[in-house]
Order: C-alpha cells, then structure tokens, then sequence
C-alpha cells in the first residue's frame, strides 16, 4: 500500500499450489489464483486510485506422493502461460513466472526442454516481464552459470516472440530479383547489411579455442563467461543528484530512527 | 440392530475409506450400543488407519487419502475419547506438541506432519502457527508432551527453533521431550547446530525420526 501511494508498480504473485492450496486441477488452481490477485489489486485502488498494477500467478503441483512442491509439470505450464492471458484481458501487466524449474543441475536436457513449456509458451502469450533466470530446483537455488544459459534461452524466445519481419525489406524481394534464380546473396549488400542481426547463440555454437584446444563443457564456458562478466563489467553509477537525495534520506531516517542497524542473526 | 463385529468392521472401512462423518456416525452408534470405547479404537479404528498406511507404502494410496482416512479416524476419535473412563487411554507412541514458529504462517506441511504421526500412531496437539517458545513450553507441560515438533519456512524465522529449545532448557523440560526441527531452509546442520534432536526432510521423514526418536522404530 505504501509503494502503491508513492506510485511504484506494485504486483502479487499468486501461488496456487494443485492438490494443497488449490483444488488438484489447473481450472480451478487459476480461480483461486485470479482471485488472490484481482482482490489484492483492488485493495490497492482502494487505497491509491490509478495506482500502477501487475498481475502474476506461478503454480505449481503437489506431489501426492511426498508433497513435495513441484514446477516442472504440464499442468503447472498450462496455468502460467493462461495466466499471462487472463492479466491481459484484465488490461494489466503480466509477470510470467517463466524460470526456475525443477531441475538440480544446469545445463541438462530437461531444463531447456521445459524452457520452452514455461517461457516460450509465456513469451508467445504476450507476458510483459519474465523472472527467474538462473534459479533451479524450484526456485531455491540460483547458480552462475544457470543465468548464463537462461540468458541465451531468453534471447532466444524473446526472438522467437518478435517473429519475422515481413516488410519489403524483410521479405528481401529487391535483391531476389536481382539475384535471380541462379545467382548466391553472399556479394550484396542486403546480406552484408543484415548478417549481424542473425543471432547465433554463443553456448550452443562455441568458436574453436585458438591453438587447436578443443572446446571446453558447455558448463564451463558458462561459468567463465559469469566470471568474465563479473570481473569487467562497469556498472553505471546513479547520477550525482540522485545519490545526494538519497543521502538526504539516509541521514533524515537516521535522525529520526537512530543509527541504523543491520539484522540480529 | 448391528452386532459389535459389524460396527467395528464399519469403523474399520470407515477410516480406510476416508468418510469422516460415518466414522463419526458409527463411533456414536458403538457407544449408544454400550461398546467399550478403548475396544472402538483399538480394534475399530486403529486397524483401519494402520491398513491406510499400508496402501500409502506401496504407493496405492496418496496424500489426500491419507489426510482424509486421519481426519476420519479424528471424527471417530473425537466422539470416543471423551468416553474412555479415567484409567483407561489409548495407546500412543508419544504425545506431541506440533506447531509453526513465531512469525510464520506456513501450516501446511506442519498439518502434513501432524496428520501423518496421528495415523501412525502418534497423540498431536497442534498448537497452529505463529506460536512462541512460551506458547509451546505450556502446551508440553499441559499435555505432559514426550516430542516437540516445531516448522519453520522462512529464514527468518529459522532462529525461533532454536528459542523454543532454549526455552524449554530454561522451563527444565529439556530432558522430557525430544525436539524435531522442519521446513524448507532447515538443514541436518541447523538442526545440530541449535540443539534438536532431529531433522526430517518432509512428513514421511518425520514419522521415521518420531518413531526412532521415541525408541519405537
């Protein structure tokens, strides 16, 4: 309610669980879903009217068995990609929960198939924000090199999303023609101009080691590359205006909070 | 007019089949016939939740069937140990105090447990959640507990586990019970860490560590 008033987007993650906190089918997980969610974006117009909303469902099954909290099952997809349709249809952001499956390793079969299951499928439904990139074993573990592959799996829905551009220029009928039915694009111009916007996913098409090394685990590679970025990478700084407001604030807390303290473990 | 063999037969059936209200029905009827109600339990009901966890063992029965046949056993339960007269009381394995820590709201898997140890065998008083260590020092000294079992999902709410067990060092109740320690960020070390006596990864567990805890297993 507070972010609500200060006009910061403010969503709630709905998180139905089929055969524990919703009935044991994907209907009625998004009945009790929805209704967490729409409730608690009410309250928040109640409070804030126009306040900005977005709204998020990630469900998941129960394991009848041990009730262990799965994420990797088709019911579970089914429910998150038709939430980012019901989102729309109430006019307001969807947030997939898109990532973090159930998997204990990176880098193995099952994820990037149910990568497909989870965000494509949300990607393809229009969802404004995805979350969760690296997260494994159900969302409680976050490893490096996971958000490296997430990464690249990302990009590639997010392309998948943007589909084919069917402009003249897209469509390259120009240089077709030109061509001709027996000529190769490799000298023209079309081609030199957009080679570079074809995307070619670094993990899964590594470039040859110089010095004839062979290619390193893909695994490795993405840890290396988590390094790599790690240790370059420059991030820019707020604006000089924006850190004294902030100093302002920090010291007026301080004043009237006392020092600040850091939590008792 | 039933005979004592077709009432329990149907107590029995009752919890296997998971109908809490014919539990409750039958056990009503049982005393109205004048059955002894230790008799109910003992030869009605028990081998009724015993041949549910068979069914749970070999993988036939599920949780919801095994939450249901408990809550059908707890019906039954219910109307019959208010009837037991003063000397008599049903064999338990132990008596528990089971409850979710200061702070946290989480139940389910703390109801999972609870239902899993009364179908094995287990007296539970669950005390809900959000309950602090003074909540669970009077409910172990009011139900003269032998096992505490306290749940905690957040990290945050981790180090109440260790105030119930100073608490209860503190009450001199340390050395009556046995405390068990659960929920999604608890560990084997944390456990060991604070001074429980066991950690179980999920309900199944915990009835495993009760029964070994309580010298049963």
């Amino acid at each position: 309610m507070v972010y609500a008033e200060a006009g910061i987007p403010v969503g709630f993650m709905a998180m139905p669980n089929m055969g524990a906190t919703a009935p044991a089918v994907p209907g009625g997980a998004l009945v009790v879903g929805n209704a967490e969610v729409i409730s608690a974006m009410v309250l928040m117009q109640l409070v804030a009217p126009g306040a900005p909303v977005f709204h998020s469902i990630l469900a998941s099954v129960m394991d009848p068995r041990t009730a262990d909290y799965l994420v990797s099952v088709p019911e579970k997809f089914l429910c998150n990609a038709a939430a980012v349709q019901m989102a729309h249809h109430w006019g307001v952001p969807a947030l997939a929960g898109t990532f973090g499956l159930d998997a204990a390793e990176p880098a193995t079969w099952q994820l990037g198939r149910d990568s497909v299951y989870t965000a494509l499928m949300c990607a393809l439904g229009g969802t404004d924000i995805t979350v969760g990139l690296g997260m494994l074993k159900a969302s409680t573990l976050l490893l490096p090199e996971q958000i490296i592959f997430d990464d690249e799996i990302y990009h590639m829905h997010r392309i998948l999303a943007e589909g084919i551009d069917t402009s003249a220029d897209g469509l390259a009928l120009e240089v077709i023609a030109r061509v001709g039915p027996r000529g190769h694009f490799l000298a023209e111009k079309h081609t030199r101009r957009h080679v570079r916007d074809i995307w070619i996913p670094g993990l899964s098409h590594p470039r040859s080691p110089p010095d004839g090394q062979p290619v390193l685990d893909i695994r490795h590679r993405a840890k290396a590359e988590f390094d790599r970025i790690l240790s370059e990478h420059e991030p820019q700084p707020l604006e000089e205006t924006a850190q004294a407001e902030l100093q302002t604030i920090l010291n007026a807390a301080a004043r009237e909070l006392g020092p600040l303290r850091t939590a008792n473990r | 007019m039933s005979s004592k063999e077709e009432i329990l037969s149907k107590l029995t059936q009752a919890v296997i089949d998971g109908e809490p209200e014919d539990a409750a029905e039958l056990a009503r009827q049982a005393l109205d016939m004048g059955l002894d109600p230790l008799t109910c339990i003992n030869e009605g009901l028990t081998p009724g939740i015993d041949r549910v966890g068979e069914l749970f063992a070999t993988e036939e029965y599920f949780l919801p069937d095994l939450i249901i046949g408990g809550e059908a056993m707890k019906e039954a339960l219910a109307i019959l140990e208010p009837a037991l007269s003063g000397d008599e009381e049903r064999q338990v394995l132990g008596r528990v105090v089971l409850g979710t820590v200061e702070g946290d709201l989480h139940e389910i898997g703390k109801t999972l447990v609870g239902t899993m140890l009364t179908a094995n065998g287990f007296l539970v008083t669950d005390i809900g959640i959000d309950k602090s260590a003074a909540d669970f020092v009077a409910t172990v000294k009011k139900t003269n507990a032998t096992l505490v079992g306290a749940s905690a999902l957040l990290t945050t709410t981790m180090p109440a586990q260790q105030k119930i067990v100073e608490a209860l060092e503190e009450a001199g109740l340390r050395d009556q019970v046995k405390i068990m320690v659960g929920g999604a960020p608890i560990t084997q070390s944390w456990a060991d860490k604070i001074g429980a006596d066991g950690y179980a990864e999920d309900a199944i567990g915990a009835v495993a560590l009760a029964k070994k805890l309580v010298g049963a297993a």
